[in-house]
């Protein structure tokens, strides 16, 4: 007699399922074989190679090492998601234009995990997406692209973040007139 | 001389059968434990136990999901003069936490040196200390330097067990999945103490240590006035390493002082019970990360 199914209900990219799993099954199961999202890759089956990486309740997850039955009420996010409106995202757009997709087993996982990184430390330089990145592979070996179409738009998402900064402060100020006379006003001040 | 191979493992896509429970309390759990007589295995995060199932080195009969007991999920938390820490916290959150940033920098350091970060996102601080004992986890040093102690429960009752003991015998009710982790217990890391961990991999790119060695010292002038030295490796019991953390005490990190603690230390190992091969490797990086722990401390 095989075990009894879980019944689960969970969301993947906004969309709530409800279904009985097999507790043996993982979420890359789910989502592939259940979901049709074939978008997120089976690789190694043991948590090293991330081409299955998904995000689960915002934070990155090997889904070949979840279970099925964990998922119940949870939210995931697959590469599917990451795009809104048929828009590419700023990082898919990133990966395009500098050339980091080789033969693309590895990016649905690659982005993911720069999702992460991207919502996680928006300012992150080379050095902490390198550190970050470390649990995906490339099988061909495209790092440094990666690398760089992922710090790219850390680089840019800081400079936007800076830009909203500058345009409160400004707004702001032009609300309470505390604007540029003001603040020479004060300069004269001390 | 010949040397026996061991035989590569080999990974099945899918997993045995099991049966899966979600208990709500954590003696439901042990009353599920109970009822499968050490055929059912407890599952947090899962990173370490569905890579051996898909190995087929387990096959646990049921799985008793963590997830929804409640009293297993608070955050790391300064009691009186020791730090909680739920062992359902995940590695993450352990790597986080602002708490054991300030006062248990060394656990944070070993949690960091373990998996990637999509795994460290889904293990626990519980699911790492129960690792077989053919396999001790790279982060017990950093417990046993910290004086941890673990509260483990079974359906008799409740007792504390230092991380030192556990990692021995003491631990082994719990691995053979009879018992649970309810709490782990730490020292707070004083103002006055330093502390490194150091970890040396079997190959670039890989998270499984080989050795490892974590060193918490308390400097008066330069001087190391009092160390604690702890290490683990694939070939012996992780143990607290008293007579090296000694040979230190009063220098100043000489260099004939480091070589002398480090044989000292590679002589507590064999000690502890490394294989006469296995010791040999031991010696080399062991001796290795413990120079380069007391130099950082030091530094």
């Amino acid at each position: 007699m095989s075990p009894a199914k879980a019944h689960v209900a969970f969301s993947v990219n906004a969309v709530s399922y409800e279904m009985d799993v097999e507790p043996s099954w993982t979420l890359l199961d789910v989502l592939r074989d259940r979901l049709d999202l074939r978008g997120t890759k089976r690789g190694c089956g043991r948590g090293e190679c991330g081409a299955c990486t998904v995000l689960l309740d915002g934070e990155s997850v090997n889904a070949c090492l979840v279970l099925a039955p964990e998922i119940d009420g949870r939210e995931i996010t697959t590469i599917e998601g990451v795009g809104k409106g048929g828009a590419l995202h700023p990082l898919q757009k990133a990966f395009i234009e500098e050339g980091a997709i080789q033969c693309g087993y590895c990016t649905p996982g690659m982005v993911m995990q720069g999702l992460h990184l991207l919502a996680r430390s928006p300012g992150a330089d080379r050095e902490q997406v390198l550190e970050e990145m470390s649990g995906n592979l490339c099988c061909c070996g495209g790092y440094h692209k990666i690398a760089t179409a992922v710090a790219r738009t850390a680089a840019e998402m800081r400079q936007e973040r800076i830009m909203m900064i500058k345009e409160a402060v400004g707004r702001k100020n032009r609300k309470t007139g505390a604007g540029k006379g003001a603040a020479r006003a004060q300069g004269r001040k001390r | 001389m010949q040397t026996q191979k061991r035989p590569a493992r080999v990974y099945c896509s899918s997993l045995k059968p099991f049966e899966y429970f979600a208990p709500g309390s954590v003696s439901e759990a042990l009353g599920i434990l109970a009822r499968f007589k050490g055929k059912a295995r407890l599952v947090a995060g899962g990173t370490g136990l569905v890579v051996e199932m898909r190995a087929r080195e387990r096959a646990p009969e049921a799985l008793v999901s963590l997830r929804c007991v409640k009293e297993l999920g608070h955050a790391p938390a300064l009691k009186g003069a020791r730090i909680v820490i739920s062992p359902t916290t995940t590695l993450s959150r352990v790597a986080a936490s602002e708490l054991l940033r300030e006062k248990a920098p060394l656990l944070v350091a070993a949690a960091l040196s373990i998996g990637t970060c999509q795994v460290r996102n889904r293990a626990t601080i519980g699911g790492s200390v129960c690792r077989g004992r053919g396999r001790p986890p790279d982060i017990a040093p950093a417990l046993i330097a910290l004086g941890a102690a673990l509260r483990v429960k079974d359906r008799r009752g409740e007792r504390l067990v230092p991380a030192g003991d556990f990692f021995g015998d003491a631990g082994d009710p719990v691995r053979r999945g009879e018992a649970m982790i309810v709490q782990l217990q730490l020292a707070p890391q004083e103002e006055d103490e330093r502390s490194c961990f150091r970890k040396q991999t079997a190959c670039p790119g890989t998270d499984r240590g080989v050795a490892s060695v974590a060193v918490r010292a308390t400097l008066s002038r330069g001087v190391i006035a009092r160390a604690t030295v702890a290490a683990g490796g694939t070939s012996f019991t992780p143990a607290r390493m008293k007579r090296a953390g000694e040979t230190i005490e009063g220098s100043r990190g000489e260099m004939e002082t480091l070589f002398k603690a480090a044989e000292v230390l590679a002589d507590e190992v064999c000690a502890a019970g490394a294989t006469r091969p296995a010791a040999g490797l031991a010696r080399e990086l062991l001796a290795a990360c413990f120079i380069r722990a007391v130099k950082e401390v030091l530094a």
